[in-house]
């Protein structure tokens, strides 16, 4: 009966000085964890004048080395006004974007006022945390306006598609510990040290929230350090695995396992004229790569791009393959990849467009596609057109998403998604491009042809109806600017 | 006196009918001109070739035509494992075949071989549709006989989205819900169409005239489909584009916008011709002609009209400038000629499978396995695809080979996942058709199959040895119970 009750008051003490420990953490930690309010004005992708009004959201931040609040990209993306908001103090601070990551879903804040920092102390990085390991989120979620403290276990750490930029991959944690919206741009801490920032669910699971790992915030913090953000480098190749047998034996390859094939090596890539297709890739850094592709990374199985989206531009990269029956060694200089404003979403940048003649000009790019039911010729423009014909991909691809309607343009007001090819049999490169075109035909030609080989339509518009119905049209559809370029 | 003329008055302004010696005629009814068709189908399984669909079951009807034949929808008689007509007050079903389909205007012919059916049953005697009042008569419950009032509101030119063929339509508006294929339109006293389809809260039916030129066609051996136009169009509305190609303004027609390789005009026209007048009939900038009885309608009207054996069929346009008189042939566009073929019923899948990869062409039936909306769940490449072989570049000879999955056997491993593929290469040959897909594999290099995808696809190439292929096809027909390794 003694033992049972000194076990009790054991377990008591323990858990006392357990929770009050956990208490203590708490303290130190929550004064440098920040709800961030961002005012917001979205563009619109198929009315690309129109200025709409702003909408506000909250998401987290904290406080790092340098006076930087770090957060997610996506919590003060379109930004036209960001307030920061302390645990201790009621009114709001302004601030500033010193960085922002669109791929990788990341940007520092500063507060303008020096008080801001006062009674909050840096939080340190830690590292990537062992699977199913506890890790504890602090934010400012939906449902309450205090902060909010929710505790989980790492169940998956693997590469992952960033939503905000739609395209890009990087290493992501997976916990069980739910990260909802306001939780965004919060720090996950382990032992007292951020492990990662919540920025992403998955809609289709119960209970699942994602974070950015450590390197990946080094890196950008070693990249913004010179007072510009560059971005993450990529390789630039695609591979398909060596997992059957028969096409190791077909490539004669000496070894029984490791190394993927180069299936395409994209232009103006880091990996153009260095690694070549048919190349078998069999380590990267110095890390062998298996027949699926993948690398062992701080004891995590995840693809050899990891050893990539570390590095920032100009490093290099070496790479040992196996060409014409003999290894090699191919040191690549990294560097971006090419049409990134094409194929991420992008933020922070009016949309382009030109308004000639009523018929409304813009560039193919990712948001526009999100933003109408794309046709099949859009897909592709943006997506196949390259790797089926190499070379042939333009600057930029020229569409007429619509017209406002005049009878400069009747008979054309329901044209949409109209690739433009050729203006008077001028090849058209990018926006700009069609601009010059336009001007110098003004003077040559008294019609303008637009051509497409996706549309058999002819649209041929008359010059001097343009030069007269063209103010008219602006006014009458309210329209202050004919152009963004 | 005042009174009598009061009464001469009323007698004056009583209406004609209660005087008149003339009455209308009685209504006809064509109960022995209509049978009930109940079809049992089974379609083909586009996603496992060798296998077909779960048995369906259609019911409709049939008009009674000369020379023991029955005129129905192909929709209804279509993938038949059975088809079964019933005459009025006659329980016994009769077993009938189809002696011709035709997919593109979605008609078909049927025959019942026992004599006994035949008896007592009266063909039909067609008379001309026109706008106004019209009767649907139809059976309902096998010997209950119905007349349902309607209107044929107008006569437009269809257009069928499983054949693309143009073909004259009567709009007719009728509360029939149920059972509507097959049923005769009955205009003062005679049969002047047949319905087709329930669209919206309308009736589609055919009228009695391409009903006619139907049978006649089917009559002349062998079967010559309905000619289709053979080229794209467009409006010109605007006044700049006119100028731009030097059309007098006085001038009505159609621009030619792109010419194929099938169909009638495909012969002889060229793009940005501008097309003033088919048969003589001058086009409207409408792209319509003045029908004496339908007023305007689309041009592909006279398509339907003439006979397809008549030789040629003149065109005249506007080119560089010159009116130019061209001759063409009435010509029809068969489903199987574009590069990604129409849905077809008629074939059962082509298929080639090979140590457990199996490969088929790309076609309409093959899309439409991601549903209605195909084009955009559909893989991207394929329904790009489409509209890229349909729209732009028809090519006769080419069919788009896929890989479209892969059975599990040792030597696919790794190869499991991959799907829908376009295949360009097998053997360092092209590929084009099937045939090739068969042919290339007989030409092995140095004990090994390559297999060559479209650039842009998440694999390049496999490959696959030669000598384990052959064990493994025979084990695959075993293993997987599947009954052969092609169809062609």
């Amino acid at each position: 009966m003694k033992n049972l009750l000194g076990k009790i008051s054991f377990l008591c003490l323990f858990s006392l000085i357990f929770v009050g420990k956990l208490q203590a953490q708490n303290l130190q930690i929550e004064p440098s964890v920040i709800l961030i309010t961002n005012h917001q004005q979205q563009p619109s992708w198929t009315s690309p004048w129109k200025r709409g009004f702003t909408s506000s959201s909250n998401g987290t931040g904290f406080l790092i080395q340098n006076q930087w609040i770090l957060t997610n990209a996506h919590v003060v993306s379109n930004s036209r006004l960001i307030l920061l908001k302390k645990l201790s103090r009621a009114e709001p601070f302004i601030a500033r974007v010193v960085a922002i990551a669109h791929d990788s879903d990341l940007a520092i804040l500063k507060a303008d006022d020096p008080s801001f920092y006062q009674e909050m102390v840096p939080l340190e990085l830690g590292k990537l945390p062992e699977l199913q390991s506890r890790v504890r989120t602090y934010g400012y979620p939906i449902g309450g306006t205090t902060i909010s403290r929710t505790e989980g276990v790492v169940s998956r750490v693997e590469f992952g598609t960033y939503v905000h930029s739609g395209v890009d991959s990087h290493l992501i944690i997976q916990t069980d510990s739910a990260i909802n919206p306001g939780n965004s741009g919060g720090p996950v801490l382990q032992d007292n040290k951020v492990v990662g920032v919540a920025f992403q669910s998955n809609p289709n699971l119960n209970d699942v929230g994602y974070l950015i790992p450590v390197p990946l915030i080094r890196r950008f913090l070693r990249d913004m350090t010179d007072g510009t953000y560059d971005g993450v480098p990529e390789i630039g190749i695609q591979v398909s695995n060596l997992l059957n047998k028969y096409q190791r034996h077909f490539l004669k390859l000496p070894f029984a396992k490791g190394g993927v094939l180069i299936d395409r090596v994209l232009p103006q890539t880091s990996a153009e004229g260095k690694l070549l297709m048919g190349d078998v890739l069999v380590d990267i850094g110095g890390v062998p790569i298996d027949s699926a592709g993948m690398v062992n990374y701080e004891g995590y199985r995840v693809p050899f791009h990891i050893m990539a989206e570390h590095k920032l531009v100009g490093d290099s990269l070496t790479f040992r393959v196996w060409r014409q029956q003999q290894f090699l060694e191919v040191d690549l200089e990294l560097s971006l990849p090419p049409f990134s404003h094409e194929f991420r979403l992008s933020y922070d940048r009016p949309p382009q467009y030109l308004i000639f003649g009523g018929l409304v000009f813009m560039p193919l790019n990712r948001n526009y596609l999100q933003s109408a039911r794309p046709s099949s010729s859009l897909i592709y423009e943006h997506l196949f057109r390259e790797a089926e014909n190499p070379g042939t991909r333009r600057e930029q691809v020229i569409l007429i998403v619509g017209a406002l309607p005049s009878p400069v343009n009747a008979g054309y007001t329901n044209l949409k998604d109209y690739v433009v090819d050729r203006v008077n049999g001028i090849p058209i490169q990018s926006l700009k491009h069609l601009k010059n075109v336009l001007a110098e035909l003004k003077d040559k030609a008294k019609y303008y042809r637009f051509e497409s080989e996706w549309n058999p339509a002819l649209v041929v518009l008359d010059k001097e109806a343009i030069a007269r119905e063209h103010d008219r049209i602006l006014q009458r559809y309210g329209i202050t600017q004919g152009e963004q370029l | 006196m005042k009174h009598c003329l009061q009464l001469l008055l009323i007698v004056f302004l009583l209406p004609s009918s209660l005087w008149s010696t003339e009455t209308e005629p009685t209504p006809r009814e064509f109960k022995n001109s209509v049978v009930s068709v109940r079809s049992y189908q089974q379609a083909h399984d586009w996603l496992i070739p060798w296998n077909k669909k779960a048995l369906q079951q259609r019911n409709g009807a049939a008009l009674v035509l000369p020379k023991q034949q029955l005129l129905t929808t192909a929709g209804l008689v279509n993938n038949h494992t059975l088809i079964e007509v019933r005459k009025p007050n006659d329980e016994k079903p009769y077993e009938a075949e189809v002696i011709l389909a035709d997919n593109a205007i979605n008609l078909a012919l049927l025959h019942i071989p026992d004599p006994a059916f035949w008896g007592k049953l009266s063909p039909v005697e067609w008379g001309k549709a026109e706008v106004g009042d019209s009767k649907v008569q139809y059976w309902e419950n096998k010997n209950e006989w119905k007349s349902v009032a309607g209107k044929v509101k107008q006569l437009f030119i269809g257009y069928h989205a499983g054949s693309r063929a143009h073909f004259p339509s009567l709009e007719v508006a009728a509360s029939l819900k149920s059972r509507v294929q097959g049923n005769p339109i009955v205009q003062n006293n005679q049969i002047t169409g047949m319905v087709m389809q329930l669209r919206d809260s309308n009736l589609d039916a055919l009228p009695a005239s391409f009903l006619q030129t139907f049978i006649e066609k089917a009559a002349s051996q062998p079967y010559q489909g309905f000619p289709q136009r053979g080229f794209g169009w467009q409006r010109i509305s605007q006044d700049s584009l006119r100028s731009h190609l030097e059309i007098d303004k006085k001038l009505t027609g159609i621009l030619i916008t792109r010419v194929f390789q099938y169909g009638t005009g495909s012969d002889v026209l060229e793009p940005y011709d501008f097309l003033i007048s088919i048969a003589g009939r001058p086009l409207s900038n409408e792209g319509k002609i003045e029908q004496p009885q339908w007023g305007s309608v689309l041009f592909d009207y006279l398509f339907t009209e003439k006979s397809a054996t008549e030789a040629t069929f003149p065109l005249e346009v506007i080119r560089q400038g010159k009116r130019i008189a061209l001759q063409t042939d009435l010509t029809d566009f068969p489903a199987e000629q574009y590069s990604v073929p129409l849905k077809t019923v008629e074939h059962p899948p082509r298929y080639v499978l090979r140590g457990g990869v199996l490969f088929q062409e790309l076609n309409m039936n093959y899309l439409e396995l991601w549903g209605k909306e195909w084009q955009s769940k559909a893989p991207a490449r394929l329904s790009i695809y489409q509209q890229l072989e349909a729209n732009l570049s028809v090519n006769k000879n080419r069919r788009l080979v896929l890989l479209t999955r892969v059975l599990p056997t040792p030597i696919t491993i790794g190869y499991q996942d991959l799907r829908a593929l376009i295949v360009t290469e097998i053997n360092g040959h092209s590929i084009q058709r099937l045939e090739d897909v068969v042919a290339a594999f007989e030409t092995p290099r140095e004990g090994f199959h390559q297999v060559k995808f479209l650039p842009g696809s998440n694999r390049a190439y496999l490959i696959l040895p030669d000598a384990e292929m052959k064990t493994t096809d025979q084990q695959i027909l075993q293993h997987f119970q599947i009954p052969q390794l092609e169809r062609l």
